[in-house]
């Protein structure tokens, strides 16, 4: 090694300062709630080849599928060899989910780092853009069943005038749209600038570094193979429900994730790109193998995921993916999980509500406050609901600790967004809240119970279009180590806010409400741990 | 700022006392500094021992700095609180922003929700979000706490834009002889996550404050405390209201420096505090310190004005080690007080920061801290050997994490470096500064003469702050805003007036202070483009767009400004200036050229080579590259 150990620590803590920095600019002039407040986005550093050398993330959805975007690009835009086409001062941008994408609303913006006449590096930041057009506000319509419904699709494109021009006009709320580009553009700049000063440091070490820390801790577990499978509640409104399977393989300190005998894509957008299902499995290694391993593409190299092409791990072109990043993604960490959960010795809690709950509403801008409307005065509101944890075995390290309860009505796993607050809602949208609460005793019985999930009622004052992409409303989430199972979520509409008159939704549709109509949303609890 | 007719009483009849977990810090009438240990069981004693060990009779001023406040949640001893909320909420308090505190540590938890489920009551109530009344509020409806309860915390939706309900509310839970804190007087701001918690802490401190703070109403003619503002407010006033309290000492301490940073030709710095296990950074713009409408302590979002403080977890009681991949960490376990670094003799095995310190050369051999006695550099070697680590390299380590702090409230923020000085203090902080400087880019160091007492001499200089928030009800109609503004400012200024002047019932006995105090009151607003969901604080909707682009680096002309809340601030020129303060502490003498050492009585200084420095104004020294110009000169 050439690096001493202090050296390698102050490269790598300069690395993540600058992964942290490009995140904390773009977080700054970010003009969107969506990315300020909520933090959907995620920035990183790569070497010259796109290797991923430190990764801000504030969503674990973006751990491992940034490094698409990356190749994609490099591969896409190259004019030879590995000389890329793009110049300095120039920038990249895709969305396309077949193409190192996720899904069409994240946007990721890849920017070369130059120096002296020589290409060094990359650096690279997503943002999640709340309205990408397509046929509904929020570009994630819950029928939709061809990627053209769920808004403007871009490959690795270089960035120019034409090209801003085109997403302003496909997005329902252009000035949001305009700021915060600009964010993702200006933080690529400052990202590229400072990374230039380290990239000329044997960066290879801080992969080797990552590799040997996974290493390690896969070195823990013993050899075997483990397979698990679950379902996710439907392929789209009223389709059927559809089967995730993985087996695990541990030899010596390789692990391999192997999702043979998963079903094929479907009709409906529910579909996850392979780059999500990367992702979901980099989130578990790191969450149960060790959450201070670093960020670096090192870690991921004694990992194999197999996902094959076609199946709803690993949609191909033309299929809608809007569910995949947010649902599919939640039940590929729980059917890991499970398979991992055979590993002996290894500490893994139960099933957490395995959803996100996304709620998105849309309405032409009537009436209401002024925070929420842009300047055609259409608005769209996206919120996502958090709910039970699972139950967790005592720490991993700390056998004597007592096992613990799961959080209740919290996001779990793949997303960690903020809620809007009430009152931040209501005075920016045409919304009540009528009930925001735990939903007591809905996780799973255990000696470390479940956590619960929300009551969530939302009275709309004007017309509205609403679309759900919600799970776990069928399958439970499930207990461990005989440990009792969280109860399934519940939609509800209230025609009129009529209790009387109230109907029972599907876990995904869209659906037009009337002023005066309630929307009931009963998120699901978490698995219990142990027996009680 | 404080020269003048104000002035109530010499420096020589204050004293500053700034109580910390390990040690209490004192600045004494003539100048001297004292470092005495803490008294955790009763840290009043230690304050009052404090005193009574000036010598110089009782004091006119005690200016104080508490960790009581912090100590209480940070250690889960607040009172037990009953929360009343509006109907369909109780569980706000604990579902919070629904977020989880670690992206990958499914362990992790959020903080615990400081209502027990049984003691979160909801009344029948209904504020729609303009603030009129959806369903009026019925007296008979008010649930009645547990007799278990030690204080009641009301916090109704909306009642930021109408505080009726609540305060009916609070008023006939008050007249059954409950203590209640309602949330339009505490933290009267939209967001009811934030609001909640505030009100909470502040109801389950003040069973716990009032009669400390109580206790040490005698020990001086007038007893004062600092607010994580950075201003002195009376007993009656902290003991109503101890949720500010909660940066008392870090906000005194980034005061003084900002005041001997302007002095020292350095109008714009960089606060470096580092302690034994954390170090607090903090921004100064224009000779003031950056103010912010809250501040988390614990995980918990408190929303009280506050001194802007970035806290990382590294200090000099950081643990260094080998990760399984070969690379050396240091922190963020600390080995704390006890056993503390392993120099320190008492069983300590684990290489700290200290101990590298020590083996580098930075703290003398021999050096002896108060309370532990002389550093055992044996002991530190051992320590490092055993865990492969190299003492120069934890130092780099530990310094390149402050590096990445520093650029955080620096770069990250539009500030560039080249223009400030870091100013150092705390124990470890003049230890570490020129290395962090260097490596952020910042050309000068400035270590105040008191550096190792720096928040005690801070509470001397706070002038007494009064500051009031509304939530401003029509965010895109600004018609009569200036009538609130101004009734706003005349409620702060006789708030402050009434306090100063030891209105019936504050408890305080203010012979000397003259009633026709001098208040400056200014105003601010909280504005932000319509469309967005983050506020600056601004002198008036003209000077956002420059705010802006200041903080977020940049404007959108014809997107409109929103106000969402107004804010009124009343101060009094403080009763001591800073160089009344230091005046009469041992100033820095001499020209220094690195590698050198300056050891001091309360902190130890690294000058190291490339660097050099000179006596500056108010007794500190200043330190430069030495490439940057042998001689120096102002900056």
């Amino acid at each position: 090694m050439r690096l001493t150990p202090s050296e390698l620590q102050v490269l790598i803590a300069r690395l993540t300062g600058v992964a942290d920095e490009m995140g904390a600019v773009l977080r700054r002039a970010a003009f969107s709630p969506n990315i300020k407040e909520r933090a959907d986005c995620s920035a990183a550093v790569f070497d010259r080849h796109g290797r991923a050398l430190a990764q801000a993330a504030h969503i674990p959805v973006h751990l491992g599928s940034m490094p698409a975007s990356v190749r994609a690009v490099i591969e896409d835009l190259a004019s030879g060899g590995d000389v890329p086409g793009l110049g300095p001062g120039e920038h990249a941008v895709v969305n396309d989910p077949f193409r190192g994408g996720t899904h069409l609303n994240d946007i990721t913006v890849v920017t070369p780092v130059w120096d002296r006449g020589e290409l060094l590096g990359w650096v690279a930041n997503r943002a999640h853009h709340a309205d990408v057009g397509g046929a509904a506000p929020g570009s994630m319509p819950a029928d939709a069943t061809d990627i053209a419904e769920e808004g403007l699709r871009i490959p690795p494109t270089r960035y120019d005038d034409a090209l801003r021009a085109q997403l302003l006009a496909a997005s329902r709320t252009p000035e949001e749209r305009s700021g915060d580009l600009d964010a993702q553009l200006g933080a690529n700049v400052v990202g590229a600038r400072r990374a230039a000063g380290l990239l000329r440091a044997p960066t290879d070490e801080v992969l080797d570094h990552g590799e040997r820390l996974a290493r390690a801790a896969i070195a823990g577990l013993p050899d075997g193979e483990w397979t698990a499978e679950d379902r996710l509640d439907s392929t789209g409104p009223g389709g059927p429900p559809a089967t995730i399977r993985c087996t695990v393989r541990v030899h010596g300190d390789t692990i391999g994730f192997d999702f043979t005998g998963t079903d094929p894509q479907c009709h409906g957008n529910v579909n996850a790109v392979e780059a999500v299902c990367v992702s979901a499995v980099a989130y578990v290694v790191r969450s149960l193998l060790g959450s201070d391993l670093p960020t670096s593409a090192g870690v991921l190299r004694p990992v194999a995921v197999v996902a094959p092409a076609g199946t709803i791990v690993a949609a191909r072109h033309p299929a809608a993916v809007g569910a995949g990043n947010v649902e599919v993604s939640q039940r590929i960490v729980d059917v890991v999980t499970l398979a991992l959960a055979g590993v002996p010795g290894l500490a893994v809690p139960a099933a957490s509500q395995g959803t996100m709950n996304n709620l998105l509403v849309g309405g032409p801008g009537l009436v209401g406050g002024s925070g929420g409307h842009d300047g055609r005065g259409a608005w769209v509101y996206y919120e996502t609901i958090g709910g039970g944890q699972g139950g967790r075995p005592p720490r991993p390290g700390a056998p004597d600790a007592a096992p613990r309860p799961g959080m209740s009505g919290v996001h779990t796993h793949m997303t960690n967004t903020r809620n809007t607050p009430v009152e931040a809602l209501e005075r920016a949208y045409p919304l009540r809240v009528l009930r925001y609460r735990l939903r007591r005793n809905s996780g799973g019985v255990g000696a470390a119970s479940g956590g619960e999930g929300i009551e969530r009622d939302l009275l709309v004052l004007e017309d509205v279009t609403v679309s759900l992409i919600t799970e776990r409303r069928r399958s439970q989430p499930w207990g461990l180590a005989g440990g009792g199972p969280g109860a399934v979520g519940e939609n509800w509409l209230l025609p009129g806010g009529d209790e009387g008159r109230a109907v029972r939704l599907g876990d995904k549709c869209t659906l037009e409400l009337a002023a005066g109509d309630v929307l009931r949303m009963l998120t699901p609890g978490g698995g219990g741990w142990g027996r009680t | 700022m404080t020269d003048g007719p104000q002035r109530r009483f010499g420096p020589e009849r204050q004293v500053g006392v700034d109580s910390g977990g390990t040690f209490t810090d004192v600045v004494l009438p003539d100048g001297s500094l004292a470092k005495l240990p803490s008294t955790p069981d009763d840290p009043g004693r230690a304050v009052r021992r404090a005193v009574e060990d000036t010598g110089h009779g009782r004091p006119a001023l005690l200016a104080h700095g508490s960790t009581v406040a912090t100590n209480a949640l940070l250690e889960g001893r607040l009172g037990r609180v009953a929360l009343i909320t509006t109907e369909g909420f109780t569980d706000v308090v604990e579902i919070g922003r629904q977020d989880r505190p670690s992206l990958y540590d499914q362990w992790a938890d959020r903080p615990a929700p400081l209502v027990h489920r049984d003691d979160r009551l909801e009344v029948g109530e209904r504020l729609d979000a303009s603030g009129e009344v959806l369903v009026a509020l019925d007296p008979a409806g008010v649930p009645s706490p547990s007799e278990g309860c030690d204080a009641v915390a009301v916090c109704l939706l909306h009642s930021d834009l109408d505080p009726g309900h609540e305060r009916a509310v609070a008023g006939i839970l008050r007249s059954a002889g409950w203590d209640v804190s309602a949330s339009a007087d505490v933290s009267p701001e939209f967001r009811e996550y934030e609001r909640t918690v505030t009100t909470v802490v502040n109801a389950g401190l003040r069973p716990v404050c009032a009669p400390y703070l109580a206790g040490l109403s005698d020990a001086a003619d007038r007893v004062v405390v600092t607010t994580s503002a950075g201003g002195q407010v009376g007993l009656a006033e902290a003991a109503a209201r101890p949720v500010a309290l909660l940066l008392s000492g870090p906000a005194a301490g980034i005061r003084a420096a900002a005041e001997i940073a302007a002095a020292c030709g350095f109008p714009d710095a960089v606060t470096f505090d580092m302690g034994g296990t954390s170090t607090d950074v903090g921004l100064v713009l224009d000779g003031e310190p950056a103010l912010v409408g809250g501040h988390d302590v614990a995980g918990y979002p408190v929303r009280v004005p506050a001194l802007e403080v970035h806290t990382i977890g590294a200090g000099g009681g950081s643990v260094a080690r080998l990760d399984a991949g070969g690379a050396l960490q240091v922190g963020p376990e600390s080995a704390g007080a006890d056993p503390g670094p392993a120099c320190y003799g008492h069983g300590g095995r684990r290489p700290t920061v200290t101990d590298a310190d020590l083996l580098c050369g930075r703290i003398p051999a021999g050096s002896a801290f108060p309370g532990i006695g002389a550093l055992d550099a044996a002991a530190a070697a051992r320590a490092c050997d055993e865990a492969g680590v190299d003492p120069q390299g934890v130092v780099d380590v530990v310094e390149a994490h402050m590096e990445q702090a520093i650029r955080r409230v620096t770069v990250e923020r539009g500030v560039d470096p080249a223009g400030l000085a870091l100013v150092a203090f705390g124990g470890a902080g003049p230890m570490h500064a020129c290395g962090v400087a260097e490596a952020v880019g910042i050309p000068a160091v400035v270590v105040p003469a008191a550096a190792g007492v720096l928040s005690a001499v801070g509470l001397l200089v706070a002038p007494p702050r009064r500051e009031l928030v509304r939530t401003w009800p029509t965010p895109g109609d600004l018609r009569g805003l200036d009538r609130l503004l101004d009734d706003l400012g005349a409620e702060a200024s006789r708030a402050l007036r009434d306090e100063l002047a030891g209105t019936p019932g504050s408890g305080q006995v203010d012979v000397d202070v003259e009633v026709d105090v001098e208040v400056e009151v200014e105003t601010a607003l909280d504005c932000r483009y319509v469309g967005q969901s983050h506020e600056i604080r601004v002198a008036s909707v003209d000077a956002f767009a420059e705010a802006h682009r200041r903080r977020n680096g940049f404007v959108r002309d014809g997107t409109p400004v929103e106000v969402v809340a107004v804010r009124a601030v009343a101060t009094a020129p403080a009763s001591a200036s800073i160089g009344d303060v230091l005046g009469r502490v041992e100033p820095f003498a001499g020209r220094v050229d690195g590698p050198v050492v300056v050891g001091r009585e309360d902190c130890t200084v690294w000058v190291p080579e490339g660097w050099w420095g000179e006596p500056g104004p108010l007794g500190s020294l200043v330190l430069r590259r030495t490439s940057d110009g042998a001689s120096g000169g102002d900056a």
